[in-house]
């Protein structure tokens, strides 16, 4: 028998219920990402215990800690949810990094320039032109690729670097913020700014994102598009059946999963940092390519997902402060964690 | 602006000669990665496996002062990272996009952590460069012999892997299991190739090559490591495979041409006059990507047919059809 | 293949006694720092974007060193700070959070300071603004002024009459830099040109390397870089075409021996001094600029000895070291061009 099938009768005995396997697994790959996660941090001159109640603590122990992971969810629930739809159709859209960088832009531009002054109005154009952005530079992919049958992989992941390029010439020349020494664009108008949460330091946005996890969900499993999504996920041969036009799938999915990319860039822009700043985003678009498959594709999933990740990254960054263990370990535990977790779940289901 | 001072036979020379070097490392990964693709496995591990490899070789080559050691140790590190990666996308099946993003995670990690306990806080720790050697005779061809025959010795080491990874996957019993295991893993199975021992050894070989271009990279262009001196390389690699639709050949020839864009809009800046130039930078910035993307849909929309392995990405199971 | 809530169970399990567990010992990091009046050492974080072999990061670590050596501050510190704003935010409070008094932000963040605080008004902050809170205060970094100098000597070294600059990209710390330099070989030289490249990286040293041979091929021989990647490639460049080159920000003549005139320091002890002692004696608010240039021993051009690739005229020497003075003494005023 092959290693994975000893290893899944030595943690969980066929004997036992299929549900009763799972939960075994799950925990102990918790358990064990844990330990592999203290050697890290022993190799890196710290003490487990105690880094991760650092971890958690700064996680987790005051409000503003928990605002600071909320904040770092979002995008990754927002952008997460449609690249589980576009995964799911087999459409693999690599570019999110870039639509979220475009739709900040031009919901940026928007904040900044447009002479509304009424809030809820500009915040409303900011948005929409974000949402059309992310969505315009994903059809570009969904074109290339419905139309000419070019690979979507690398010509999402192309277009990362031409946005970001185009992200830095306007901030750089055009709407660079007066006097900044470095690259800083301008600030939006202060009644395009998201307000925040009392006590929480987290922006309303919340709320959008949460509100698109069962929208998202009821897409995916109760509608036509979504069950039609599936089946040309399948195979093209189930696809067919199912009557799916496959290439207007194909630029419809690109437009969601980069409208929802475009969504959260417009999202750190006008709640997070209100400014256009270069660093609303590293890697983002392409930690929600993890949160989207660590979540199984599906709606609920993403969102555990989302926060799990937010969860170690946001611990970890205080973890490196307070246990005195570089940064740069600490980018690596969530990875080992992610990876126990699918070992389990392979585990689980042998 | 003068466009012989960039095209003109003498500058167009230096211009490839220098691109041709620094493509190299890229190059080098992007092959080993068509390997491990087309067995059927995605190994998004690459940058991890490329850092890896310049850290060790790095390391070895200053405290031991042996390029050959150094080059030995880089691709000893990929090829560990290769066996890492196939022990979970092969033995154990889970996610290989997820398996390759954390081996990066892991690699980018440990490479900064242990550059930093080493030389943290001190001056930034150089060797000393490798020379270039002409080649006899070869090097005196017009055009071609100052391009790619005087170069150093890790370059003409890595043509002749690069080469000899192309025949491996063309004319041998191994490069044939290769094509039928990522193409088609229950037939091959069938035949009594070993599905898990092919995709294995490619990974290895994957392995093994970012990790000689990390070597390259380091020992042969830079004499130093900084921290995350891969500069997203694997990435690129990664890309290039598609571009060279799993063609060894076309993939070495995207290497270059990437490369070459690269180092022409550094060139086209010095030339133009960089600050009195209105042409924002970051045009320059983007040539390597937009012509590299033109390329990709002009050939795609030429050629037609879908190259990709049928098996990629998904792990296989025996006995059950696919 | 769906999340099943069984698998979901376990994981939400642990997390939720975990934090149960942190949240009872979330007492004990209670916000609010040491504020202003503090006996002693203060407690100070500086919070670097790099590794310390990183030129830009090694003046800021080095500087906070010393004063920790002097007895002045009990010193935490990290390295490679997250790249994104909201993870730079977390970094800073979580030394907010922790008691820290001063802050020293070793680079552009901006809104990860002012965010931090705002929500932590007890702890004070240095950074590289170009806006004042009250408790955030701006380090200026009058690099170009230095500049100028090392482009007086280059006018007299180049016997090509063409220099040359890179950088990671065209900000206005980078821009004053290179036209200060082509300005003070101007002075030196009427006939000198400039070429100017920016990388668009600032950590690639292969492509620092490259746009530096792209200078040497037009003909450049004395050159200068704005970012660590662009220096470290130029430094490995000069080596290899034995040509001249200045270093950036710190010392960095052991990198090309031979090969480096001088290099173009930038002191923090200075700056970190002064706003140490300003939190120690409660003048940090409000906030201020701190700006320690060349007369103040902020900056400076420190010559090589080693070099070797060509005498250094004495004329253009005398030069340089007059208009030193005048700088100085308050005299003569290096032009900041900060471009459009």
């Amino acid at each position: 028998m092959s290693v994975s099938q000893a290893t899944a009768r030595l943690i969980a005995p066929p004997g036992l219920n299929r549900r009763l396997r799972a939960i075994l697994a799950s925990t102990g790959a918790v358990l064990l990402s844990l330990v592999v996660g203290g050697l890290l941090i022993v190799i890196a001159g710290g003490e487990p215990i105690s880094a991760y109640r650092a971890l958690l603590d700064g996680a987790l122990g005051t409000p503003y800690g928990m605002g600071q992971v909320l904040v770092l969810a979002i995008p990754l629930i927002i952008i997460g949810l449609g690249l589980a739809l576009a995964f799911r159709g087999r459409v693999y859209n690599i570019g999110a990094e870039g639509q979220l960088f475009m739709g900040a832009l031009a919901s940026g531009v928007v904040a900044i320039l447009l002479p509304v002054g009424f809030g809820p109005l500009l915040i409303a154009a900011a948005v929409v032109a974000g949402v059309l952005a992310g969505a315009g530079w994903g059809a570009i992919v969904g074109v290339l690729r419905a139309r000419w049958g070019v690979n979507e992989v690398i010509t999402s992941l192309l277009l990362n670097f031409v946005a970001i390029l185009i992200f830095t010439y306007i901030v750089r020349r055009p709407l660079r913020a007066p006097g900044s020494p470095d690259l800083q664009g301008r600030a939006i108008q202060p009644d395009a700014a998201l307000p925040a949460l009392p006590d929480l330091a987290v922006h309303i946005g919340l709320f959008l994102a949460l509100a698109l996890v069962p929208l998202a969900a009821y897409l995916m499993s109760r509608t036509p598009f979504g069950f039609r999504v599936r089946m040309m996920g399948f195979n093209a041969e189930a696809g067919r059946t199912a009557g799916v036009r496959s290439g207007r799938m194909v630029v419809g999915l690109m437009l969601i999963s980069g409208g929802l990319a475009g969504l959260a860039g417009t999202l750190q822009i006008l709640g997070v940092a209100e400014r256009l700043d270069p660093g609303i985003s590293q890697g983002y678009g392409f930690t929600a390519i993890v949160v989207a498959l660590l979540g199984r594709l599906n709606a609920v999933g993403v969102l555990l997902a989302a926060l799990f990740i937010a969860l170690l990254q946001s611990g970890g960054q205080a973890m490196s402060v307070i246990e005195g263990v570089p940064y740069a370990i600490v980018l690596a535990i969530p990875g080992v964690f992610v990876v126990f977790l699918l070992i389990a779940d392979r585990l689980a289901r042998d | 602006m003068d466009w012989s001072e960039i095209f003109g036979p003498d500058a167009l020379v230096v211009l490839l000669s220098s691109s041709v070097a620094f493509a190299m490392p890229t190059a080098l990964a992007a092959v080993g990665e068509t390997v491990a693709e087309r067995a059927g496995v995605l190994n998004l591990g690459l940058e991890g496996m490329l850092l890896s490899g310049a850290l060790a070789s790095f390391l070895v080559a200053y405290y031991v002062g042996s390029v050959a050691l150094g080059t030995l140790a880089g691709v000893a590190i990929g090829v560990g990272l290769g066996a890492l990666m196939a022990f979970l996308s092969v033995t154990l099946r889970t996610e290989q996009i997820i398996n390759g993003i954390a081996i990066v995670l892991v690699a980018q990690g440990i490479t900064a952590f242990t550059f930093e306990k080493l030389f943290g806080g001190g001056d930034q720790p150089t060797i000393a460069g490798i020379p270039d050697v002409d080649v006899p005779l070869l090097h005196s061809i017009p055009g071609v012999g100052p391009v790619l025959f005087e170069q150093n010795v890790l370059f003409y080491i890595s043509v002749a892997v690069a080469l000899g990874v192309c025949l491996l996957l063309a004319r041998t019993r191994f490069g044939l299991s290769v094509s039928a295991v990522g193409e088609s893993p229950a037939a091959a199975e069938a035949m009594a190739v070993s599905v898990a021992r092919t995709r294995w050894l490619a990974l290895l070989v994957g392995g093994g090559m970012a990790g000689l271009g990390g070597a390259v990279l380091v020992l042969g262009q830079l004499n130093v490591f900084e921290e995350d001196v891969s500069g997203g390389r694997g990435w690129i690699a990664i890309a290039l495979v598609i571009f060279g639709r799993w063609n060894p050949l076309f993939v070495l020839g995207g290497a270059f041409l990437f490369g070459f864009t690269d180092a022409l809009q550094i060139r086209v800046q010095a030339v133009s006059g960089g600050i009195a130039s209105t042409v924002p930078t970051e045009i320059f910035g983007a040539l390597p990507y937009a012509v590299t993307l033109i390329v990709m849909v002009a050939a795609t929309v030429w050629a037609g047919r879908d190259a990709q392995p049928s098996a990629l990405g998904v792990p296989f199971r025996k006995g059950v059809s696919a | 293949m769906r999340l099943t809530k069984w698998k979901a169970v376990p994981i939400c399990l642990a997390a939720a006694a975990l934090a149960a567990g942190a949240a009872s010992c979330g007492d004990d990091d209670d916000g609010g720092g040491g504020g202003g009046q503090a006996e002693g050492k203060v407690k100070t974080a500086i919070v670097l974007p790099c590794a310390t072999s990183d030129p830009w990061c090694k003046q800021g670590y080095d500087a906070a060193k010393a004063l920790q050596k002097q007895g002045a501050i009990d010193l935490q510190v990290t390295t490679n700070a997250p790249q994104d704003t909201a993870g730079v935010t977390r970094v800073l409070a979580q030394y907010a959070q922790g008691g820290t008094q001063l802050i020293l932000a070793h680079s552009t963040w901006q809104d990860a300071a002012f965010d931090v605080a705002k929500q932590f008004p007890d702890v004070d902050i240095a950074s590289y603004s170009f806006e004042l809170r009250d408790n955030v205060a701006i380090l200026e970094e009058p690099i170009y002024q230095a500049a100028f100098l090392a482009g007086m000597l280059a006018g007299g070294l180049t016997e090509s009459n063409t220099i040359a600059g890179s950088a990671g990209q065209d900000v206005p710390l980078c821009h004053a830099e290179l036209e200060a330099f082509e300005d003070g070989a101007k002075r030196t030289n009427k006939q000198v040109k400039m070429i100017d490249t920016y990388i668009g990286d600032w950590n690639d040293s292969a492509k620092g390397k490259q746009a530096t041979q792209a200078q040497i091929d037009q003909g450049a021989d004395v050159v200068l870089a704005c970012g660590g990647g662009p220096a470290t490639g130029m430094a490995q460049a000069i080596k290899e075409a034995n040509i001249s080159g200045f270093g950036y920000v710190g010392d960095m003549s052991s990198q090309a021996p031979n090969n480096m005139v001088g290099s173009i320091l930038y002191n923090l002890e200075p700056y970190f001094k002064a706003a140490v002692d300003d939190v120690k004696n409660d003048t940090f608010r409000p906030a201020k600029r701190y700006e320690f240039g060349l007369a103040d021993g902020g900056v400076s051009l420190q010559l090589n000895d080693g070099y070797a690739v060509k005498e250094i005229p004495a004329d253009v020497m005398d030069q340089m070291k007059q208009v030193q003075e005048q700088i100085k003494s308050g005299k003569f005023k290096v032009p900041y061009e900060a471009g459009a």
